[in-house]
Protein backbone atom coordinates (compact mmCIF):
# COMPACT_ATOMS: atom_id res chain seq x y z
CA UNK A 1 0.00 0.00 0.00
CA UNK A 2 1.38 3.70 -0.76
CA UNK A 3 1.46 5.89 2.33
CA UNK A 4 -0.53 8.73 0.93
CA UNK A 5 0.19 11.42 3.90
CA UNK A 6 3.46 12.66 2.54
CA UNK A 7 2.10 12.78 -1.22
CA UNK A 8 -0.87 15.42 0.44
CA UNK A 9 2.29 17.02 1.87
CA UNK A 10 4.32 16.97 -2.00
CA UNK A 11 0.76 18.06 -3.72
CA UNK A 12 0.30 21.28 -1.21
CA UNK A 13 4.10 22.31 -1.37
CA UNK A 14 3.61 22.47 -5.31
CA UNK A 15 0.72 24.59 -5.13
CA UNK A 16 0.84 26.56 -2.16
CA UNK A 17 4.56 26.48 -1.80
CA UNK A 18 4.32 30.01 0.36
CA UNK A 19 2.50 29.12 3.10
CA UNK A 20 4.00 27.91 6.50
CA UNK A 21 5.01 24.55 7.10
CA UNK A 22 7.62 24.14 10.05
CA UNK A 23 8.46 26.41 13.03
CA UNK A 24 11.18 25.61 14.66
CA UNK A 25 13.96 27.44 17.12
CA UNK A 26 12.74 31.04 15.86
CA UNK A 27 12.72 30.03 12.19
CA UNK A 28 9.77 29.42 9.83
CA UNK A 29 10.06 27.32 6.88
CA UNK A 30 7.31 27.25 3.59
CA UNK A 31 5.89 23.89 2.40
CA UNK A 32 8.18 25.35 -0.76
CA UNK A 33 11.28 25.44 1.47
CA UNK A 34 10.59 21.89 3.22
CA UNK A 35 9.82 20.61 -0.07
CA UNK A 36 12.91 21.34 -1.45
CA UNK A 37 15.04 19.68 1.55
CA UNK A 38 12.63 16.49 1.12
CA UNK A 39 13.74 16.31 -2.48
CA UNK A 40 17.24 16.24 -1.93
CA UNK A 41 17.56 13.51 0.81
CA UNK A 42 14.50 11.91 -1.46
CA UNK A 43 16.95 11.87 -4.19
CA UNK A 44 19.98 10.55 -2.25
CA UNK A 45 17.24 7.40 -0.79
CA UNK A 46 16.38 6.75 -4.15
CA UNK A 47 19.99 7.07 -5.85
CA UNK A 48 20.96 4.56 -3.35
CA UNK A 49 18.71 1.82 -3.33
CA UNK A 50 16.32 0.48 -5.65
CA UNK A 51 13.88 -1.21 -3.69
CA UNK A 52 11.13 -0.31 -1.59
CA UNK A 53 10.41 -0.98 2.10
CA UNK A 54 13.82 -0.67 3.48
CA UNK A 55 14.40 0.52 6.88
CA UNK A 56 15.98 3.55 7.27
CA UNK A 57 17.17 5.01 10.77
CA UNK A 58 17.11 8.76 11.25
CA UNK A 59 18.39 10.48 14.20
CA UNK A 60 15.39 12.74 15.76
CA UNK A 61 17.19 16.18 16.21
CA UNK A 62 13.61 17.60 16.19
CA UNK A 63 14.53 20.53 13.60
CA UNK A 64 14.33 20.68 9.56
CA UNK A 65 16.18 18.18 8.67
CA UNK A 66 14.34 15.36 11.00
CA UNK A 67 11.07 16.39 9.43
CA UNK A 68 12.42 16.57 5.90
CA UNK A 69 14.27 13.02 6.38
CA UNK A 70 11.32 12.09 7.59
CA UNK A 71 9.10 12.64 4.66
CA UNK A 72 11.70 11.90 1.93
CA UNK A 73 11.88 8.33 3.81
CA UNK A 74 8.13 8.08 3.58
CA UNK A 75 7.76 9.07 0.19
CA UNK A 76 10.57 7.11 -0.96
CA UNK A 77 8.31 4.69 0.39
CA UNK A 78 10.84 2.97 3.14
CA UNK A 79 10.45 2.65 6.76
CA UNK A 80 11.15 5.15 9.61
CA UNK A 81 13.50 3.98 12.21
CA UNK A 82 13.96 7.02 14.39
CA UNK A 83 16.76 6.99 17.18
CA UNK A 84 17.74 9.66 19.15
CA UNK A 85 21.13 10.68 19.57
CA UNK A 86 21.21 10.89 22.84
CA UNK A 87 19.74 7.50 23.78
CA UNK A 88 22.05 5.00 25.75
CA UNK A 89 24.62 3.74 22.51
CA UNK A 90 23.60 -0.23 23.71
CA UNK A 91 19.77 0.42 23.35
CA UNK A 92 20.59 1.94 19.99
CA UNK A 93 23.01 -0.79 18.92
CA UNK A 94 20.64 -3.64 19.97
CA UNK A 95 17.71 -1.60 17.94
CA UNK A 96 19.76 -1.53 14.86
CA UNK A 97 20.83 -4.78 14.97
CA UNK A 98 17.43 -6.07 15.21
CA UNK A 99 16.21 -3.98 12.03
CA UNK A 100 19.35 -3.95 10.00
CA UNK A 101 18.83 -0.60 8.54
CA UNK A 102 20.16 0.13 5.27
CA UNK A 103 20.89 3.59 5.69
CA UNK A 104 21.61 5.73 9.27
CA UNK A 105 20.42 9.60 8.45
CA UNK A 106 21.35 12.56 10.37
CA UNK A 107 22.88 15.85 9.85
CA UNK A 108 25.95 17.11 9.79
CA UNK A 109 25.54 18.95 13.07
CA UNK A 110 25.21 15.21 14.55
CA UNK A 111 28.53 13.93 12.86
CA UNK A 112 30.85 15.03 16.31
CA UNK A 113 28.48 12.57 18.78
CA UNK A 114 27.92 9.94 15.91
CA UNK A 115 31.47 9.38 15.49
CA UNK A 116 32.67 9.70 19.26
CA UNK A 117 29.59 7.86 21.04
CA UNK A 118 28.37 5.18 18.69
CA UNK A 119 31.15 3.65 16.70
CA UNK A 120 29.56 0.63 16.06
CA UNK A 121 27.20 2.62 13.30
CA UNK A 122 30.13 3.16 11.05
CA UNK A 123 29.10 -0.51 10.37
CA UNK A 124 26.29 0.87 8.32
CA UNK A 125 25.67 3.04 5.22
CA UNK A 126 25.66 6.53 5.95
CA UNK A 127 23.51 9.69 4.30
CA UNK A 128 25.11 12.75 6.44
CA UNK A 129 22.11 15.61 5.59
CA UNK A 130 23.49 18.87 4.95
CA UNK A 131 22.17 22.36 3.03
CA UNK A 132 24.15 22.26 0.23
CA UNK A 133 24.21 18.68 -0.50
CA UNK A 134 23.68 14.72 1.24
CA UNK A 135 26.80 12.87 1.68
CA UNK A 136 26.73 9.43 1.48
CA UNK A 137 29.46 7.44 3.30
CA UNK A 138 29.72 3.82 1.92
CA UNK A 139 30.50 0.52 3.91
CA UNK A 140 30.93 -2.97 3.19
CA UNK A 141 27.52 -3.22 5.09
CA UNK A 142 25.05 -5.56 2.53
CA UNK A 143 21.84 -4.00 1.74
CA UNK A 144 19.54 -7.03 2.39
CA UNK A 145 16.77 -6.37 -0.03
CA UNK A 146 13.43 -8.01 1.95
CA UNK A 147 9.85 -7.92 1.89
CA UNK A 148 9.53 -8.08 5.31
CA UNK A 149 8.83 -4.40 5.88
CA UNK A 150 7.32 -3.16 2.80
CA UNK A 151 4.21 -2.29 4.07
CA UNK A 152 5.29 -0.81 7.73
CA UNK A 153 5.49 3.40 7.73
CA UNK A 154 7.16 3.07 10.45
CA UNK A 155 9.21 1.07 13.79
CA UNK A 156 9.25 2.22 17.27
CA UNK A 157 10.59 0.64 20.11
CA UNK A 158 9.17 0.71 23.18
CA UNK A 159 10.66 -0.72 27.07
CA UNK A 160 10.46 -4.49 26.99
CA UNK A 161 9.67 -6.71 30.44
CA UNK A 162 12.28 -9.69 29.24
CA UNK A 163 15.12 -6.49 29.92
CA UNK A 164 15.21 -5.74 26.17
CA UNK A 165 13.07 -3.25 24.33
CA UNK A 166 10.03 -4.50 22.10
CA UNK A 167 10.01 -2.89 18.37
CA UNK A 168 6.31 -2.34 17.14
CA UNK A 169 6.19 -2.24 13.49
CA UNK A 170 3.32 -0.14 12.41
CA UNK A 171 2.13 -0.08 8.75
CA UNK A 172 0.81 2.61 6.57
CA UNK A 173 -2.22 1.19 6.65
CA UNK A 174 -3.07 1.64 10.25
CA UNK A 175 -1.81 5.40 10.17
CA UNK A 176 -3.99 6.18 7.45
CA UNK A 177 -6.36 4.68 8.93
CA UNK A 178 -5.59 6.37 12.04
CA UNK A 179 -5.44 9.51 10.80
CA UNK A 180 -8.74 9.01 8.62
CA UNK A 181 -10.32 9.20 12.07
CA UNK A 182 -9.53 13.49 12.01
CA UNK A 183 -10.18 14.18 9.22
CA UNK A 184 -13.46 16.13 8.91
CA UNK A 185 -15.06 13.42 10.91
CA UNK A 186 -15.95 12.88 14.67
CA UNK A 187 -16.19 16.35 15.04
CA UNK A 188 -13.04 17.45 13.64
CA UNK A 189 -12.17 20.66 11.49
CA UNK A 190 -8.71 21.42 11.11
CA UNK A 191 -7.55 23.96 8.80
CA UNK A 192 -4.54 25.43 6.74
CA UNK A 193 -4.81 28.24 9.46
CA UNK A 194 -4.49 25.70 11.78
CA UNK A 195 -1.11 25.87 14.39
CA UNK A 196 -0.06 22.26 15.57
CA UNK A 197 2.11 21.93 18.35
CA UNK A 198 4.62 18.93 18.00
CA UNK A 199 5.71 18.17 21.95
CA UNK A 200 7.54 15.16 21.75
CA UNK A 201 10.15 13.32 19.70
CA UNK A 202 9.66 10.98 17.29
CA UNK A 203 10.41 7.66 19.16
CA UNK A 204 6.97 9.07 20.57
CA UNK A 205 3.91 7.57 18.21
CA UNK A 206 1.65 11.23 19.23
CA UNK A 207 4.47 13.04 17.02
CA UNK A 208 3.63 11.30 13.82
CA UNK A 209 -0.13 12.86 14.34
CA UNK A 210 1.49 16.22 15.33
CA UNK A 211 3.36 16.30 12.16
CA UNK A 212 1.51 14.10 9.81
CA UNK A 213 -1.85 15.90 10.35
CA UNK A 214 -0.81 19.36 9.82
CA UNK A 215 1.33 18.89 6.72
CA UNK A 216 -0.99 16.91 4.85
CA UNK A 217 -3.77 19.88 5.09
CA UNK A 218 -1.80 23.01 4.85
CA UNK A 219 -1.55 23.76 8.27
CA UNK A 220 1.39 24.36 10.07
CA UNK A 221 3.53 21.96 12.45
CA UNK A 222 5.07 24.13 15.64
CA UNK A 223 8.88 21.65 16.89
CA UNK A 224 9.43 22.76 20.44
CA UNK A 225 12.83 23.55 21.01
CA UNK A 226 15.02 20.71 21.31
CA UNK A 227 18.50 22.65 22.67
CA UNK A 228 19.19 21.02 25.95
CA UNK A 229 17.63 21.96 28.93
CA UNK A 230 15.17 20.40 31.06
CA UNK A 231 12.09 22.69 31.94
CA UNK A 232 10.25 21.42 28.75
CA UNK A 233 6.70 21.82 30.21
CA UNK A 234 7.44 25.50 30.85
CA UNK A 235 8.41 25.52 27.36
CA UNK A 236 5.31 24.34 26.20
CA UNK A 237 3.32 27.22 27.69
CA UNK A 238 5.36 29.46 26.16
CA UNK A 239 4.72 28.04 22.85
CA UNK A 240 1.21 27.76 23.57
CA UNK A 241 1.03 31.52 24.29
CA UNK A 242 3.31 33.07 22.22
CA UNK A 243 2.51 31.26 18.59
CA UNK A 244 -1.32 31.34 19.51
CA UNK A 245 -1.72 27.62 18.61
CA UNK A 246 -4.41 26.17 18.14
CA UNK A 247 -4.01 21.80 18.42
CA UNK A 248 -1.88 20.28 20.94
CA UNK A 249 -1.36 16.72 22.18
CA UNK A 250 0.70 16.49 25.49
CA UNK A 251 0.54 13.72 28.14
CA UNK A 252 -1.53 14.78 31.33
CA UNK A 253 1.53 15.45 33.19
CA UNK A 254 1.42 18.82 32.46
CA UNK A 255 -1.28 19.10 34.56
CA UNK A 256 0.10 17.74 37.66
CA UNK A 257 3.30 19.64 37.30
CA UNK A 258 1.80 23.08 36.65
CA UNK A 259 -1.44 23.11 38.89
CA UNK A 260 -0.76 25.67 41.67
CA UNK A 261 -0.51 28.09 38.30
CA UNK A 262 -2.68 27.41 35.80
CA UNK A 263 -5.61 29.33 36.81
CA UNK A 264 -3.08 31.88 35.58
CA UNK A 265 -2.91 30.77 32.04
CA UNK A 266 -4.66 32.35 29.16
CA UNK A 267 -5.14 30.07 25.71
CA UNK A 268 -7.70 31.99 23.99
CA UNK A 269 -6.17 30.66 20.61
CA UNK A 270 -6.31 26.70 21.23
CA UNK A 271 -9.13 24.88 20.27
CA UNK A 272 -8.27 21.38 20.62
CA UNK A 273 -6.25 19.96 23.57
CA UNK A 274 -5.92 16.28 23.34
CA UNK A 275 -3.83 13.99 26.30
CA UNK A 276 -2.54 10.86 25.85
CA UNK A 277 -0.03 9.17 27.48
CA UNK A 278 -0.94 8.76 31.52
CA UNK A 279 -3.77 9.20 33.75
CA UNK A 280 -5.61 12.41 33.11
CA UNK A 281 -7.30 13.58 36.39
CA UNK A 282 -10.97 15.26 36.61
CA UNK A 283 -9.80 18.31 39.03
CA UNK A 284 -6.66 19.27 36.87
CA UNK A 285 -8.39 19.18 33.84
CA UNK A 286 -11.34 21.44 35.15
CA UNK A 287 -8.78 24.23 36.28
CA UNK A 288 -7.01 23.46 32.42
CA UNK A 289 -10.44 23.93 31.05
CA UNK A 290 -10.92 27.57 32.29
CA UNK A 291 -7.26 28.03 30.78
CA UNK A 292 -9.19 27.07 27.25
CA UNK A 293 -12.50 29.29 27.00
CA UNK A 294 -12.74 28.51 23.00
CA UNK A 295 -11.73 24.92 23.27
CA UNK A 296 -12.51 21.09 23.83
CA UNK A 297 -10.50 18.89 26.07
CA UNK A 298 -10.38 15.44 24.51
CA UNK A 299 -8.94 12.41 26.54
CA UNK A 300 -7.25 9.76 24.38
CA UNK A 301 -5.64 6.48 24.95
CA UNK A 302 -3.56 4.16 22.86
CA UNK A 303 -0.91 2.01 22.83
CA UNK A 304 1.75 1.96 20.11
CA UNK A 305 0.65 -1.64 19.31
CA UNK A 306 -2.52 -0.23 18.51
CA UNK A 307 -1.05 3.03 16.30
CA UNK A 308 -1.23 6.16 18.48
CA UNK A 309 -4.60 7.01 19.59
CA UNK A 310 -7.83 4.62 20.06
CA UNK A 311 -9.87 5.47 22.37
CA UNK A 312 -11.16 9.29 23.03
CA UNK A 313 -13.46 10.82 26.16
CA UNK A 314 -14.87 14.16 25.11
CA UNK A 315 -14.13 16.14 28.88
CA UNK A 316 -17.53 17.57 30.45
CA UNK A 317 -17.35 19.05 33.88
CA UNK A 318 -20.31 17.62 34.77
CA UNK A 319 -20.69 14.36 33.54
CA UNK A 320 -16.93 13.39 34.08
CA UNK A 321 -18.21 14.30 37.59
CA UNK A 322 -21.06 11.64 37.89
CA UNK A 323 -18.77 8.90 35.42
CA UNK A 324 -15.05 9.83 36.71
CA UNK A 325 -13.66 7.26 38.64
CA UNK A 326 -11.58 8.08 41.59
CA UNK A 327 -11.17 11.22 39.69
CA UNK A 328 -9.71 9.83 37.27
CA UNK A 329 -11.03 10.92 33.40
CA UNK A 330 -12.65 7.71 31.40
CA UNK A 331 -10.63 6.68 28.24
CA UNK A 332 -13.90 6.65 26.22
CA UNK A 333 -15.38 4.78 23.76
CA UNK A 334 -12.98 2.90 21.15
CA UNK A 335 -12.94 4.47 17.56
CA UNK A 336 -15.57 3.69 14.72
CA UNK A 337 -14.10 0.47 12.92
CA UNK A 338 -11.74 -0.90 15.81
CA UNK A 339 -12.79 -4.28 17.55
CA UNK A 340 -12.04 -4.68 21.45
CA UNK A 341 -12.57 -6.84 23.93
CA UNK A 342 -12.73 -6.85 28.00
CA UNK A 343 -11.11 -10.58 29.03
CA UNK A 344 -10.91 -12.39 32.22
CA UNK A 345 -7.69 -14.15 33.48
CA UNK A 346 -9.21 -17.84 31.42
CA UNK A 347 -10.00 -15.13 28.44
CA UNK A 348 -13.90 -15.30 28.57
CA UNK A 349 -15.33 -11.82 27.95
CA UNK A 350 -16.49 -10.05 31.37
CA UNK A 351 -20.24 -9.57 32.44
CA UNK A 352 -21.13 -5.73 31.53
CA UNK A 353 -19.40 -3.87 33.92
CA UNK A 354 -17.25 -5.75 35.14
CA UNK A 355 -13.31 -4.80 34.99
CA UNK A 356 -10.90 -7.08 32.84
CA UNK A 357 -7.77 -6.48 30.61
CA UNK A 358 -8.67 -4.53 27.34
CA UNK A 359 -7.80 -6.31 24.21
CA UNK A 360 -7.85 -4.87 20.49
CA UNK A 361 -8.46 -6.96 17.03
CA UNK A 362 -8.40 -5.59 13.51
CA UNK A 363 -8.00 -2.05 12.07
CA UNK A 364 -4.86 -0.20 13.66
CA UNK A 365 -3.78 -3.24 15.44
CA UNK A 366 -0.45 -4.13 14.55
CA UNK A 367 0.63 -8.11 13.12
CA UNK A 368 3.06 -8.71 15.95
CA UNK A 369 6.86 -7.55 17.01
CA UNK A 370 9.71 -7.26 15.29
CA UNK A 371 11.56 -10.67 15.00
CA UNK A 372 8.46 -12.15 15.82
CA UNK A 373 9.16 -11.82 19.42
CA UNK A 374 6.91 -11.27 22.25
CA UNK A 375 4.04 -13.13 21.19
CA UNK A 376 2.67 -13.21 24.79
CA UNK A 377 1.09 -9.97 24.22
CA UNK A 378 -1.24 -11.65 21.82
CA UNK A 379 -4.29 -14.40 22.35
CA UNK A 380 -5.78 -16.31 20.05
CA UNK A 381 -9.70 -15.58 21.16
CA UNK A 382 -13.12 -17.69 19.48
CA UNK A 383 -15.13 -14.36 18.01
CA UNK A 384 -18.12 -15.19 15.89
CA UNK A 385 -16.53 -18.92 15.42
CA UNK A 386 -13.55 -17.39 14.28
CA UNK A 387 -10.23 -17.76 15.68
CA UNK A 388 -8.93 -14.37 16.17
CA UNK A 389 -5.39 -12.68 17.42
CA UNK A 390 -5.93 -10.23 19.24
CA UNK A 391 -3.73 -7.97 21.28
CA UNK A 392 -3.54 -7.19 24.87
CA UNK A 393 -2.89 -4.25 26.39
CA UNK A 394 -2.41 -5.06 30.06
CA UNK A 395 -4.68 -2.49 30.54
CA UNK A 396 -7.62 -3.40 33.22
CA UNK A 397 -10.62 -1.20 32.46
CA UNK A 398 -14.75 -1.17 32.99
CA UNK A 399 -17.07 -0.26 30.65
CA UNK A 400 -20.36 1.98 32.52
CA UNK A 401 -23.94 2.28 30.74
CA UNK A 402 -23.37 4.93 28.80
CA UNK A 403 -20.22 2.79 27.06
CA UNK A 404 -17.20 5.00 28.44
CA UNK A 405 -14.07 3.32 29.71
CA UNK A 406 -12.96 3.68 32.96
CA UNK A 407 -9.26 2.78 33.36
CA UNK A 408 -8.32 0.83 36.39
CA UNK A 409 -4.48 0.56 36.54
CA UNK A 410 -2.28 -2.03 34.63
CA UNK A 411 -2.50 -5.66 35.77
CA UNK A 412 1.89 -6.22 35.43
CA UNK A 413 5.09 -3.61 36.11
CA UNK A 414 4.65 -1.51 33.70
CA UNK A 415 4.52 2.48 34.66
CA UNK A 416 4.06 5.63 32.56
CA UNK A 417 6.92 8.47 33.58
CA UNK A 418 6.61 11.77 31.75
CA UNK A 419 4.45 9.75 29.55
CA UNK A 420 6.60 7.04 28.62
CA UNK A 421 5.91 3.27 28.90
CA UNK A 422 8.38 2.00 31.53
CA UNK A 423 8.39 -2.00 31.99
CA UNK A 424 10.10 -2.00 35.47
CA UNK A 425 11.41 -5.64 34.99
CA UNK A 426 13.95 -4.34 31.71
CA UNK A 427 15.23 -1.59 34.49
CA UNK A 428 15.53 -4.19 37.22
CA UNK A 429 17.51 -6.54 34.85
CA UNK A 430 20.14 -3.87 33.51
CA UNK A 431 20.79 -3.10 37.35
CA UNK A 432 21.02 -6.77 38.32
CA UNK A 433 23.25 -7.38 35.49
CA UNK A 434 25.65 -4.38 37.01
CA UNK A 435 25.53 -4.70 40.77
CA UNK A 436 24.79 -8.81 41.11
CA UNK A 437 22.79 -8.23 43.61
CA UNK A 438 19.11 -8.71 43.56
CA UNK A 439 17.08 -5.53 42.36
CA UNK A 440 14.07 -4.00 42.64
CA UNK A 441 12.21 -0.96 41.06
CA UNK A 442 9.32 0.39 42.20
CA UNK A 443 6.86 3.34 41.31
CA UNK A 444 5.48 5.72 43.55
CA UNK A 445 3.79 9.42 43.42
CA UNK A 446 5.22 12.29 44.69
CA UNK A 447 2.92 15.16 46.28
CA UNK A 448 1.58 16.22 42.92
CA UNK A 449 0.75 13.00 41.91
CA UNK A 450 3.67 12.79 39.28
CA UNK A 451 5.40 9.09 39.24
CA UNK A 452 8.60 8.73 39.89
CA UNK A 453 10.65 5.70 40.54
CA UNK A 454 12.91 4.72 43.46
CA UNK A 455 15.78 1.21 43.19
CA UNK A 456 16.37 -1.40 45.96
CA UNK A 457 19.62 -3.02 45.65
CA UNK A 458 20.66 -5.50 48.14
CA UNK A 459 23.59 -4.62 49.98
CA UNK A 460 26.52 -3.25 49.50
CA UNK A 461 27.17 -1.74 46.05
CA UNK A 462 28.78 1.28 43.98
CA UNK A 463 28.37 4.94 44.56
CA UNK A 464 24.55 5.97 43.45
CA UNK A 465 26.27 8.36 40.45
CA UNK A 466 28.53 5.59 39.55
CA UNK A 467 25.46 3.23 39.29
CA UNK A 468 23.26 5.94 37.72
CA UNK A 469 26.02 6.19 34.77
CA UNK A 470 26.58 2.80 34.30
CA UNK A 471 23.03 2.56 33.74
CA UNK A 472 22.75 5.32 31.48
CA UNK A 473 24.87 3.15 29.11
CA UNK A 474 21.70 0.77 28.66
CA UNK A 475 18.55 3.04 29.54
CA UNK A 476 17.04 6.47 28.63
CA UNK A 477 17.35 8.66 31.43
CA UNK A 478 13.65 8.89 32.25
CA UNK A 479 14.35 5.07 33.24
CA UNK A 480 16.98 5.84 35.61
CA UNK A 481 15.46 5.80 39.26
CA UNK A 482 15.30 9.04 40.85
CA UNK A 483 16.84 7.31 43.84
CA UNK A 484 18.34 3.91 44.27
CA UNK A 485 18.77 3.18 47.56
CA UNK A 486 20.72 -0.06 49.30
CA UNK A 487 18.75 -2.55 51.98
CA UNK A 488 19.97 -5.41 54.00
CA UNK A 489 17.22 -7.46 52.58
CA UNK A 490 14.55 -7.04 49.11
CA UNK A 491 11.80 -7.83 51.34
CA UNK A 492 9.99 -10.88 50.07
CA UNK A 493 5.63 -11.85 50.19
CA UNK A 494 4.19 -14.63 51.03
CA UNK A 495 4.49 -16.32 47.75
CA UNK A 496 8.16 -15.58 47.37
CA UNK A 497 7.85 -12.54 45.36
CA UNK A 498 9.72 -8.82 45.80
CA UNK A 499 6.87 -6.87 48.37
CA UNK A 500 6.56 -4.11 46.90
CA UNK A 501 3.90 -2.54 49.21
CA UNK A 502 6.73 -3.19 52.02
CA UNK A 503 9.40 -1.10 49.61
CA UNK A 504 6.89 1.64 49.17
CA UNK A 505 6.37 2.05 52.83
CA UNK A 506 10.62 2.37 52.88
CA UNK A 507 11.22 5.84 54.30
CA UNK A 508 15.04 7.53 53.07
CA UNK B 1 16.13 44.50 53.88
CA UNK B 2 17.16 42.40 51.06
CA UNK B 3 20.08 42.72 48.99
CA UNK B 4 20.99 40.90 45.97
CA UNK B 5 24.33 39.07 47.70
CA UNK B 6 21.80 38.48 50.79
CA UNK B 7 18.85 37.04 48.26
CA UNK B 8 21.72 35.21 46.44
CA UNK B 9 22.83 33.36 49.96
CA UNK B 10 19.65 32.18 50.94
CA UNK B 11 18.39 30.79 47.97
CA UNK B 12 21.98 29.13 48.10
CA UNK B 13 20.72 27.33 50.85
CA UNK B 14 17.77 26.66 49.88
CA UNK B 15 19.16 24.87 46.31
CA UNK B 16 21.75 22.93 48.50
CA UNK B 17 18.78 21.77 51.09
CA UNK B 18 15.81 21.16 47.78
CA UNK B 19 18.87 18.73 45.80
CA UNK B 20 20.55 17.20 48.65
CA UNK B 21 24.27 18.70 47.88
CA UNK B 22 26.60 20.99 49.78
CA UNK B 23 28.44 21.68 47.14
CA UNK B 24 26.13 23.83 45.06
CA UNK B 25 27.88 26.99 44.90
CA UNK B 26 24.97 29.58 43.56
CA UNK B 27 25.87 32.42 40.65
CA UNK B 28 23.62 35.21 38.54
CA UNK B 29 25.19 32.54 35.64
CA UNK B 30 24.04 28.94 36.90
CA UNK B 31 21.32 27.46 35.13
CA UNK B 32 19.28 23.89 35.24
CA UNK B 33 22.15 22.25 33.08
CA UNK B 34 24.56 23.19 35.46
CA UNK B 35 22.53 21.22 38.51
CA UNK B 36 22.56 17.56 37.88
CA UNK B 37 18.85 17.24 39.96
CA UNK B 38 17.27 20.80 38.80
CA UNK B 39 14.89 19.13 35.96
CA UNK B 40 11.21 20.14 35.06
CA UNK B 41 10.09 17.50 37.44
CA UNK B 42 11.88 19.47 40.25
CA UNK B 43 11.37 22.52 39.17
CA UNK B 44 7.94 23.71 40.65
CA UNK B 45 9.10 21.96 43.72
CA UNK B 46 11.53 24.28 44.08
CA UNK B 47 9.88 27.29 42.70
CA UNK B 48 6.79 26.76 45.58
CA UNK B 49 10.19 26.28 48.56
CA UNK B 50 11.53 29.42 47.24
CA UNK B 51 7.50 31.62 47.55
CA UNK B 52 7.20 29.96 50.89
CA UNK B 53 11.13 30.63 51.91
CA UNK B 54 10.59 34.23 50.92
CA UNK B 55 6.48 34.73 51.54
CA UNK B 56 5.99 35.99 47.81
CA UNK B 57 4.55 34.59 44.65
CA UNK B 58 5.54 34.30 41.48
CA UNK B 59 3.21 34.06 37.97
CA UNK B 60 3.58 31.28 35.61
CA UNK B 61 5.03 33.79 33.53
CA UNK B 62 7.41 34.87 35.21
CA UNK B 63 8.40 31.47 35.96
CA UNK B 64 8.42 30.94 32.17
CA UNK B 65 11.20 33.87 31.81
CA UNK B 66 13.81 32.61 34.77
CA UNK B 67 16.25 31.84 32.12
CA UNK B 68 19.11 31.47 34.90
CA UNK B 69 19.53 32.09 38.90
CA UNK B 70 20.46 35.86 38.21
CA UNK B 71 16.72 36.42 36.59
CA UNK B 72 15.43 34.80 40.00
CA UNK B 73 17.20 36.94 42.01
CA UNK B 74 16.17 39.98 40.28
CA UNK B 75 12.27 39.20 40.26
CA UNK B 76 13.06 38.95 44.15
CA UNK B 77 14.85 42.16 44.64
CA UNK B 78 11.74 43.69 42.85
CA UNK B 79 9.30 41.77 44.67
CA UNK B 80 11.07 42.16 48.26
CA UNK B 81 11.13 45.04 50.66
Amino acid sequence: MNFPIANYFESIAIEKPELTALYYHGKTYTYGQLLELVRKIQSEITKQISGKGNVIAIADELNDFTYAGLLAISLSENVILPFKPDMAPDRIEYIFEKTAPSYILYSKEQEGIINSQFPFLHQYQQLVMDYDNILHIPTDYPINYSDYYKDMAYILFTSGSTGKPKGVPVSKKNVHDFLDYYFDKNGYHFTPEDRFLQVFDFTFDVSYFSMFVPLSIGASCYALDNKPGRMKFLEIIQMLQDHKITVVSMVPTILLFLKKYLHKVSLPNLKYSFFIGDILYHDATAIWNKSVPNGVVHNFYGPTEVTIKCTRYIWDEQQCETEGLNNIVPIGTVFPGIDYLIINEDGSVVKNGEMGELCFYGKQVIDGYVGGEHEQMFIELEINGQKTRCYKTGDLVSENERGNMLFHGRKDFQCKINGYRIEIPEIEKVVTDIVKSPVAVIAKKNAEGLNFLVGFIEGESMPEDQLKAEMLKFLPDYMIPSKILNIEKIPLNGNQKVDRKELGLINY
Amino acid sequence: MHTLESIKDELQIIFRKEFSDNNIILTPETTADDISLWDSLTHMGLMDTIERHFNTNFSLDEIISFKNVGDLINSLTEKLP
